[in-house]
């Protein structure tokens, strides 16, 4: 299948329908990583000014990474992580409709993708 | 207790469903912006309820209501101008919406859960009626 480009999909319904599940991977992003952090937080029991002084952050920042998790770079999510007591991993999981994204003539994902997810999951 | 047959929302470990004609209604008007939140907002409390984890800002107990309603943050909070939010009680992997507002403030006014109150009991009255006879 050849790549298809932004340009080409552009004003169709299928450029819509592109944007939109691209936006839901980005939103679901963001508020995944907030939900876990403040979930992270509250069972903890550590208050946002003392994460903030643990993080040399200000309250208020540290509010905004837990509320809405946007604009948090790799950087914050680690500073946060070292707070914590914590190590943040990344792994990656195909999209259940992995067919109908861009990525839908790649070659097969790596096997060790899927052993990377599992030793995480047996940490 | 059944859940009504259709579902707006079907996870992993949840089904979303509207009980009642207001929730219907203001699902009906949720722009396609709105709609994708709803997906995100679902699939987080999805993701949280298969692993366990406790609520860490889209969902809350509401406080103040008889029933044990429960909130679910359409809108994310960074979001500017009006907040889209669901009210809905939980009967095991069933979350069974109420109401639906939008809402400038963060608090929810305190008539909206009175309404979500009384629309859960209703329909819990309605079904114990069903399953007594």
């Amino acid at each position: 299948m050849p790549r298809r480009t932004k340009a080409d999909l552009a004003g169709s319904t299928e450029a819509e329908r592109f944007n939109d599940r691209r936006d839901f991977e980005r939103e679901l992003l963001y508020g995944e990583a907030a939900e876990m952090l403040g979930a992270l937080v509250r069972e903890i029991g550590i208050s946002q000014r003392d994460l903030a002084e643990r993080m040399r952050r200000s309250e208020s920042r540290v509010s905004r990474i837990l509320n809405t998790g946007e604009n948090t770079t790799l950087k914050t999510i680690a500073d946060l992580g070292f707070a914590l007591g914590l190590r943040i991993h990344l792994t990656a999981t195909p999209l259940p409709d992995r067919e109908q994204s861009p990525a839908a003539a790649d070659k097969p994902l790596p096997d060790w993708l899927a052993r990377h997810r599992q030793l995480l999951a047996e940490d | 207790m059944e859940p009504p047959a259709t579902a707006i929302f079907e996870g992993t470990c949840l089904t979303i469903h509207l009980i009642t004609p207001q929730a219907e209604e203001f699902f009906a008007t949720l722009n396609p912006r709105e709609r994708r939140d709803f997906r995100v907002a679902a699939t987080i409390l999805d993701s949280s309820l298969c692993q366990g984890r406790p609520p860490g800002g889209r969902s809350e107990r509401i406080q103040g209501s008889d029933v044990g309603l429960f909130e679910l943050r359409i809108t994310p909070p960074r979001r500017r101008g009006p907040k889209a939010r669901a009210l809905y009680i939980r009967e095991g992997p069933c979350l069974l919406v109420v109401r639906g507002l939008r809402k400038a403030r963060r608090a929810i006014p305190r008539r909206e859960i009175e309404l979500g109150d009384r629309d859960a009991k209703a329909y819990q009255s309605r079904l114990g009626g069903e399953h007594g006879g």
